[in-house]
């Protein structure tokens, strides 16, 4: 069993402006000490096709965890992404993977309907969509000397469907159709 | 009789594999195939028993539903407490769930609100060591241990006291073990296997009793499960599949010579399940009937592959009722409720079905307390001893009885009401930590968070733990931390290396790895504390020493026993304690002016240190809080005060020194001629003179594993064959205070007299002596195969042989714990002499008279306290009343002078 359960994700100053850091207060439950450190990443989706593009905006390590109840903020400065990632694994397995739309959209509604040619990074102000997370689980191999497993333990709920990983259009959200076709006309992707 | 089918008690349409109804009835867990992994779900029952609560939305149907199996869930079982739930599945794992209480309903992170987790069920135990998916559990009566078989053949018994240990594992099988049960009185348990046998161990020796074959020859393996079922009278044992002239049957099996002459008849496809009322039953009287009384019989009900239900009654020869095409696909486990009136049945076909019972249809239910008064009048010893019904008649005589009876009501509803304040306040308590409220905590998050690079310049969070978690670890922790510091971690390792000693060839060896690692500890190893300071040391006996005399290099006298004596060493530190930080060094043979050699001899206690000179080798060295002293080569002893004084001139020794220890302002030396002497320093007078070890090691290749000086200058030998002897000055005796092969430690069950946990870890030097490896696994082992007579002689004498020996200890602290404990056996059981007579003793005389021997004291504990603490243990019988009330007259007479 999942020895490391999210219990939440928090989007802290959420809307903000475009260029503020990115907060995220992540709370996890441990059941069993672990030996080593959980590796959180922050990845930016570059394309809904392939993971080729994918990058990895910032990472860092948490630990140690002891059993109970835990919450630290993580907080980078990556800017500018429409989707983005936060995974979490454990001697190098990704056990969860918690997916956010980010729109990011002019404040002044003039600017909203004709959005400048170059854009206006001052104007912008940056919207992740909280309220819907994609959260999708893996079992790993949580000891060493076990063989590793690579099921999806679960798949997001809301959808009530085992898509497997790989026909999902990005990687692990679960959501066809994805970003063009929903994200506002007006909005940026500036990397 | 009245059926229902709750459509809402499903697994999204996959298969449900096991059902168990709560033993308090408020809810039941069902265990099956899941989305992608095993499903466990623990439902309401309320919706089930009643239309209104169905409808009402603000009952929830669902309480918890735990996704963790990584396969398929084939079985989940309440304990008897109805604390745990057990779970088994094709991912050859059994998890162990426990409720946690304190921490409030959650939702699974990024899923709807609706699926939110009433109430919270966490894993205490993952149990590993199946080697293939595990098809059945089932607890014992009384929960003292878990049984789960599997497909790999075999069955193991868990202890469920102290999980994941492993009592036994039951090969025999030579196929997939596929069901299990207890016998209610807990003398066996029975499997059922693919192997077309049935096979009942006994609990005793977990050895096989008997392999039924025959009703099973015609038998295939097709059935998913076979889970038979035992009587809770006992007398049947019903087996899942069997055949009979072609036909599907469940064997009976009558436990009186295994005999195999009935079965259950009539299904169409092989018995998937078996499973007996819990309750006994008689017929219900009528009104104007013959009041002639009928025999107790029992209920079963049978599920079939072929999809249908049967109940049978033990006294009727057709089944009571016979329900077809209950479901799509075969049954797979049935449970009843405790009040033997309703019964779960789940399928295959992922839906589940309640049936509901009149007494009218059943008969009228015997009570606990006939039922075991059946199980006593068959196996002559009863589950439950003495039941709280057969109190209630006795007569309360006298008011203080009375005051003390209601006192202990009204406690035990203060605990209750506390009890359920605290469940109230939970979710407020989840929210609060060290005082600061969770939003509190939020809002600082991000300064307060410890961030820290790693070598590789990587950031890395130090979370902040927010909760801890109320399950099992955590009770772990704390005995870890109650663990006293006395007890050093030395004296497990010494444990460990109990020696063999058989072959002579191999005790010269043994005896340098020994003495190797007794020097590593005096180097190495920091000592928490001085007070008690196990060592290890091995003894030679001449019969292993004459074999090898060339090795040893001393001429010994060919029948004195011969200790290992420390050899002369450059330099060597020794750390006495680590709080307060007090360690010794020891230069030999420091060249001074003129070629003078000396040895230095330096102690540094918190940063002070002191330094003094002799002149000749420093061997061997120890220290307490109060007292340095090192011995010398030339037989020399010297003893300092903590400042570095010479508290006596050197104390010639009778022979070369082996070991020497202090404790407080206690030294033992222990020579290489194997003499003991013990000295209090302080007072300057001699504890023990020169007492031989010859009659403890006397016989074959005994060693000493370790040794012990207590704070009142008792010395205590640990030696290799489990035994422990003390010194008692006294009687100028050596006394056994403890044996780990002691059969009485292993029969004795005391359980339900001891306090409560934390008294349970009292420590002191018995505890160390004995270690604390609990063995109440061992314990309630054998509460099930001995007969209670036995069972209560046995546990009398090892708990006066606890009395006894924390009394020889001194150990004033034990001594009262375990007179205690004793006493309140006494109560429980009811003997009524010997609890007199400690009370009387606990007494003294009232009135003054000159020719009283009787001591006012015990261990330093007043006796008459004792008797005060007793009081209230004795008034919880209320057939001790009158010993009650005199003893309670007689300390007011006492307290009034």
């Amino acid at each position: 069993m999942a020895k490391v359960s999210v219990l939440n994700v928090a989007v802290l100053e959420n809307p903000s402006p475009f260029h503020s850091p990115f907060r995220f207060e992540i709370s996890f439950e441990c059941s069993e000490a672990l030996a080593d450190d959980l590796e959180w990443k922050i990845i930016y989706v570059g394309s809904a096709e392939s993971e080729e593009f994918d990058q990895i905006l910032d990472s860092v390590l948490v630990g140690p965890v002891p059993a109970g109840r835990h919450m630290f903020v993580f907080q980078t400065d990556a800017v500018g992404v429409t989707v983005v990632l936060i995974t979490c694994t454990y001697h190098g397995q990704e056990f969860i993977r918690v997916g956010y739309y980010v729109n990011n959209e002019y404040l002044n509604p003039e600017l909203r309907e004709n959005p400048p040619m170059k854009p206006d990074f001052s104007q912008l102000q940056r919207n992740i969509l909280a309220s819907n997370p994609r959260v999708t689980r893996f079992h790993i191999n949580w000891d060493n000397n076990m063989d590793r497993l690579e099921a999806i333990e679960t798949q997001d709920p809301s959808l009530g469907c085992g898509l497997p990983l790989n026909c999902t259009p990005i990687k692990g959200l679960g959501l066809p159709g994805c970003i063009p076709g929903l994200l506002p006309e007006n909005s940026m992707d500036c990397i | 009789m009245k059926l229902l089918k709750p459509t809402w008690v499903n697994h999204n349409g996959k298969p449900i594999f096991s059902v168990d109804i709560h033993p308090d009835g408020t809810k039941f867990a069902t265990g099956g195939q899941g989305q992608d992994s095993g499903k466990v779900v623990i439902w309401n029952m309320s919706p089930v028993l009643q239309e209104d609560d169905e409808k009402d939305e603000n009952i929830p149907k669902m309480l918890c539903q735990m996704d963790n199996h990584l396969a398929c869930v084939n079985c989940v079982r309440w304990s008897n407490s109805g604390m745990y739930l057990a779970s088994g599945g094709d991912d050859k794992l059994i998890m162990v769930w426990k409720r946690a209480t304190y921490i409030g309903p959650s939702t699974v992170f990024g899923s709807s609100g609706k699926l939110a987790n009433v109430e919270q069920w966490r894993c205490v135990s993952i149990l590993r060591n199946h080697s293939g998916d595990v098809m059945d559990v089932a607890w014992s009566p009384h929960d003292a241990w878990l049984a789960s078989c599997s497909v790999d053949n075999t069955v193991v018994i868990w202890n469920a006291v102290k999980f994941p240990e492993i009592l036994a594992t039951l090969r025999g099988h030579s196929g997939l073990v596929k069901g299990l049960t207890w016998d209610p009185v807990g003398k066996y348990i029975a499997s059922q296997a693919d192997d077309r046998s049935l096979k009942v161990w006994r609990t005793l020796d977990w050895q096989l009793e008997t392999s039924i074959t025959k009703p099973f020859d015609e038998c295939g393996g097709t059935t998913h499960v076979l889970r038979l079922s035992w009587s809770p009278d006992g007398h049947y044992l019903v087996s899942a599949h069997a055949m009979n002239n072609s036909g599907p049957t469940a064997q009976i099996i009558e436990r009186e010579g295994w005999k195999t002459n009935m079965d259950f008849v009539g299904h169409r496809k092989a018995v998937t399940v078996v499973k007996f009322n819990p309750k006994i039953f008689k017929k219900k009287q009528k009104n104007g009937s013959s009041a002639k009384p009928s025999c107790p019989y029992c209920c079963c009900a049978v599920g079939s592959k072929d999809r249908s239900l049967s109940v049978w009654l033990t006294c009727l020869k057709r089944p009571l009722v016979v329900i077809h095409e209950l479901f799509d696909k075969s049954i797979m486990d049935i449970s009843w409720t405790l009040n033997g009136l309703g019964i779960l049945v789940c399928s295959m076909d992922g839906s589940v079905a309640f049936l509901d019972f009149s007494q009218d249809e059943l008969g009228d239910p015997l009570s606990e307390e006939e039922k075991s008064r059946i199980h006593q009048s068959t196996y002559g010893k009863s589950l439950a001893i003495m039941t709280e019904a057969q109190l209630s008649t006795a007569v309360i005589e006298n008011p203080e009885m009375l005051k003390y009876q209601r006192r202990q009501q009204q406690q035990q509803l203060d605990q209750k009401s506390a009890a359920t304040r605290e469940m109230g306040s939970a979710t407020s308590v989840a929210g609060v930590v060290n005082g600061e409220s969770l939003e509190d905590i939020r809002k600082n998050l991000l300064k307060k968070q410890v961030e820290t690079r790693t070598a590789d310049g990587r950031r890395r969070i130090t979370p902040l733990c927010i909760a801890q978690l109320d399950t099992g670890l955590k009770e772990q922790n704390l005995v870890k931390e109650l663990r006293p510091r006395d007890l050093l971690e030395s004296s497990s390792d010494s444990d460990e290396k109990v020696p063999l000693a058989k072959a002579s060839s191999l005790s010269k060896r043994k005896l340098e790895l020994e003495v190797e690692t007794v020097e590593k500890k005096k180097k190495g190893r920091p000592r928490k504390d001085s007070r008690l300071m196990p060592v290890s040391l091995s003894v030679q006996s001449p019969a292993a020493l004459t074999a090898e005399k060339e090795a040893m290099c001393l001429s010994a006298p060919a029948l004195a026993l011969k200790l290992p004596i420390p050899s002369p060493q450059r330099a060597f530190t020794l750390q006495v304690s680590s709080d307060p930080s007090m360690y010794i060094e020891v230069e030999n043979e420091v060249t001074v002016v003129g070629g003078v050699k000396l040895s230095r001899l330096k102690c540094n206690r918190e940063g002070k240190e002191w330094e003094t000179v002799l002149t000749s080798r420093i061997l061997t060295a120890a220290g307490s809080c109060d007292v340095v002293c090192v011995a010398c080569e030339k037989r020399m002893l010297s003893v300092f005060s903590t400042c570095g004084r010479r508290l006596l001139s050197p104390i010639l020794l009778p022979s070369p020194i082996s070991t020497l220890h202090c404790t407080g302002s206690y030294v033992m030396a222990l020579t290489a001629a194997a003499t003991l002497s013990v000295w209090d320093v302080h007072r300057q007078v001699v504890v023990v003179k020169e007492e031989s070890l010859h009659s403890i090691l006397a016989g074959s290749d005994m060693t000493v594993s370790q040794i012990l000086l207590t704070q009142h200058g008792i010395p205590v030998m640990n030696l290799s064959d489990g035994k422990a002897y003390c010194f008692n000055p006294s009687l100028s005796t050596w006394n056994l205070v403890s044996d780990k092969q002691d059969s009485l430690a292993q029969c004795a069950d005391f359980r339900s007299s001891l306090p409560s946990q934390d008294a349970m870890l009292c420590s002191g030097p018995l505890a160390i002596i004995q270690g604390r490896t609990s063995n109440s696994g061992r314990q309630a082992a054998r509460l099930f195969s001995v007969p209670h007579v036995v069972q209560q002689e046995t546990t009398l004498a090892y708990l006066e042989n606890q009395v006894a020996a924390a009394l020889t200890l001194q150990s004033s602290h034990e001594y009262r714990h375990w007179l205690l404990v004793y006493a309140r056996y006494l109560v429980n059981e009811g003997f009524e002499y010997r609890l007199r007579e400690i009370c009387k003793d606990l007494l003294g005389p009232v009135h003054y008279s000159t020719g009283s021997q009787w001591e006012s004291t015990v261990v330093g504990l007043r006796k008459r306290e004792l008797l005060k603490e007793l009081l209230p243990v004795i008034g919880q019988n209320l057939r001790f009343q009158r010993l009650f009330t005199e003893c309670q007259e007689q300390l007011d007479i006492l307290r009034d002078k």
